[in-house]
């Protein structure tokens, strides 16, 4: 076959590829709210006979699933792409929210903004998010710092000692914050470190999409420039990317998705180191697909391992955040000790 | 006198506090093919950044078409001058054609995808560095020579009017070498492309550049055509070993050592 015909079929199966990711999305969204320790009876909950308030399946369908599992989503959408945008800035695959300690730089803001007793949105102001993405962008910014060699380059070794130097300090913060508040505060803040999807209702739901809808657009709008950043510094300058301007972009707007979620949902590790792998493996690694598939396919994964969470040792729903990490840290080892090319 | 395509004034560079280049000067014309030769640490590769603007200085130093670099668009800038490294790591699994299709980055808005004339454009230049039959294949299970064929595609897919390589060819056999620099001669003579590399070879340099600057501690030590550049005592002092040259037959230097002088 000749050798352009296949760069085209290439382009034209773009489409096609996101539609199959978006295709999975919508299954996962329609089924696993029907899954969960209370059977519920679809035909009652959409029923319009009994009134809401009186209708425990359409209670417990739209009061509790419906606005965890749209909460998985984002929050699993969010981290997923921050993850492939932080291994592309630092040509590094084993970045992410979480190894970087952008995580716990988002979690030492929210906690500081818990604990001095704001509540989540101050005069329509979503002022956890915007703690938590301030602590993001500056654990981002330390750890950026502190691994970049001369030539611009981001060996795995000091990256990775530079996330763990930054998440045992922000850890370390975060306790110490812990430590002085009161029993009230000190609840919120230990409910909400443990990473969890069950606190939300819609309105903390629609306050944080548009934050996370312009993080994402405008990473898409840089996709190009990003693969070429992703392929060395001096090559983009030379390809034509203002890879200054690019990389503040890129780290800001990834912060941006890394804190809001983190602000809402906790800390939830691994879900934005993993997917963007599974995904990279399926659809390769250009951006302009990456994102928007990992944006889906991380959705999914956390909504499933999300509905394991609920449903493993029902009635007792353990936080997510514990099915990431056990799935995450094997995962993790895998990838330092798999043979390179 | 044709105006000069590239000008460097008088320009010094240093990382941290060690400085490289010493308030070098020098003038490219169009069409030239220039080797930049000098030992290990002469500030090569680093004059060549200067030159393929990716490494950035003070205004007034750095001209292209007499107007300065500082000037210029980063886009503007990639559509006219195009730097190739020395060493190829990806650290993602992109395919040959994909890191072709990237020289297009210049030409497209933001969130576009190539279009059929800049799919056709790559396809050219893969077919001209013979890289086409391994299109689909992933740039990282290519070898040496075939990696550096790649990437010399993708700058051609910049359609660039100067190309500046960074020792293109030390790290290839001769066989690779000799294609690597045949592909750059015809650029060069079917398109008038400009040519400024940095090489190791002293013999294929004399015999495929028109002009050598031979860089000596971040100095020009000399400048002009090899016959006068690759002299017995240049290389000498330059490279601090002895040598006798010997011209082949077609008039190209040979370097060889010195062995009874050797210290």
């Amino acid at each position: 076959m000749h050798s352009m015909s296949i760069i085209l079929m290439d382009r034209k199966r773009y489409a096609g590829t996101l539609g199959l990711f978006f295709l999975f999305f919508l299954a996962t969204l329609a089924i696993t709210p029907l899954i969960g320790l209370t059977h519920i009876d679809l035909g009652k909950a959409l029923s319009s006979d009994i009134a809401f308030s009186d209708n425990v399946d359409a209670n417990i369908l739209f009061l509790v699933r419906v606005p965890r599992i749209f909460l998985a989503a984002l929050t699993g959408g969010a981290l997923s792409v921050a993850g492939a945008v932080f291994q592309c800035l630092l040509r590094n695959d084993l970045a992410a929210p979480f190894t970087l300690g952008v995580s716990s730089g988002a979690a030492l803001g929210a906690v500081i903004a818990i604990s001095l007793g704001l509540s989540y949105t101050v005069m329509g102001i979503p002022t956890v998010p915007i703690a938590a993405f301030l602590g993001a962008l500056g654990a981002i910014t330390l750890v950026f710092s502190l691994s970049r060699t001369r030539t611009g380059e981001f060996p795995t070794t000091v990256l990775l000692l530079a996330g763990v130097t930054a998440n045992f300090f922000f850890a370390a913060m975060v306790m110490f914050i812990h430590y002085l508040s009161d029993f009230t505060q000190s609840f919120r803040i230990v409910r909400w470190l443990m990473g969890g999807l069950d606190i939300t209702d819609y309105k903390t739901l629609l306050s944080i999409c548009p934050m996370i809808f312009i993080g994402f657009s405008i990473l898409m709008l840089i996709g190009r420039d990003l693969n070429l950043i992703s392929t060395g510094v001096q090559s983009a300058m030379s390809r034509g990317v203002d890879v200054i301007k690019v990389q503040k972009i890129g780290f800001v707007m990834a912060s941006l998705l890394t804190g809001t979620v983190v602000a809402v949902s906790g800390p939830i590790g691994f879900v934005g180191l993993i997917v963007p792998h599974i995904v990279r493996l399926l659809v390769g690694p250009d951006l302009r697909l990456l994102l928007p598939a990992s944006m889906f396919f991380g959705a999914s994964f956390l909504i499933l391992c999300d509905t394991v969470a609920r449903t493993i040792i029902a009635p007792t729903e353990i936080p997510v955040g514990i099915i990431t990490a056990m799935l995450g840290g094997p995962f993790f080892v895998w990838l330092l000790k798999r043979p390179k090319q | 006198m044709k105006s000069p395509i590239l000008q460097i004034r008088d320009t010094s560079f240093s990382y941290d506090r060690e400085t490289v280049l010493h308030s070098v000067s020098m003038d490219i014309q169009p069409g030239e093919f220039v080797g930049v030769i000098g030992p290990n640490g002469s500030g090569k590769s680093t004059l060549l950044k200067l030159l393929g603007g990716v490494l950035t200085t003070d205004p007034g130093k750095l001209f292209f078409r007499e107007k300065d670099y500082k000037d210029y668009h980063r886009k503007q800038m990639a559509r006219s001058i195009t730097w190739i490294p020395q060493d190829h790591s990806m650290a993602f699994p992109f395919k040959v054609s994909e890191i072709v299709l990237m020289g297009r980055h210049p030409y497209l808005s933001a969130f576009t995808f190539e279009g059929d004339e800049d799919i056709e454009i790559a396809r050219n230049a893969m077919e001209r560095t013979q890289v086409l039959q391994f299109a689909q294949r992933g740039f990282n299970e290519i070898s040496g020579g075939e990696k550096q064929r790649v990437v010399i595609a993708g700058a051609i897919t910049q359609e660039p009017e100067v190309m500046i390589l960074d020792e293109p060819t030390s790290a290839l056999d001769i066989k690779y070498q000799i294609q690597i620099l045949n592909i750059l001669q015809q650029l060069n003579k079917d398109e008038q492309v400009t040519v400024v590399l940095a090489m190791h070879d002293l013999h294929l340099a004399s015999k495929f550049c028109d002009r050598l600057v031979l860089l000596d501690q971040g100095k020009i030590f000399q400048d002009g055509r090899p016959e006068d550049v690759l002299k017995k005592e240049n290389i000498e002092e330059v490279y601090g070993v002895k040598v006798h040259l010997i011209k082949d037959h077609d008039g190209d230097i040979m370097i060889s050592p010195d062995t009874i002088c050797t210290p």
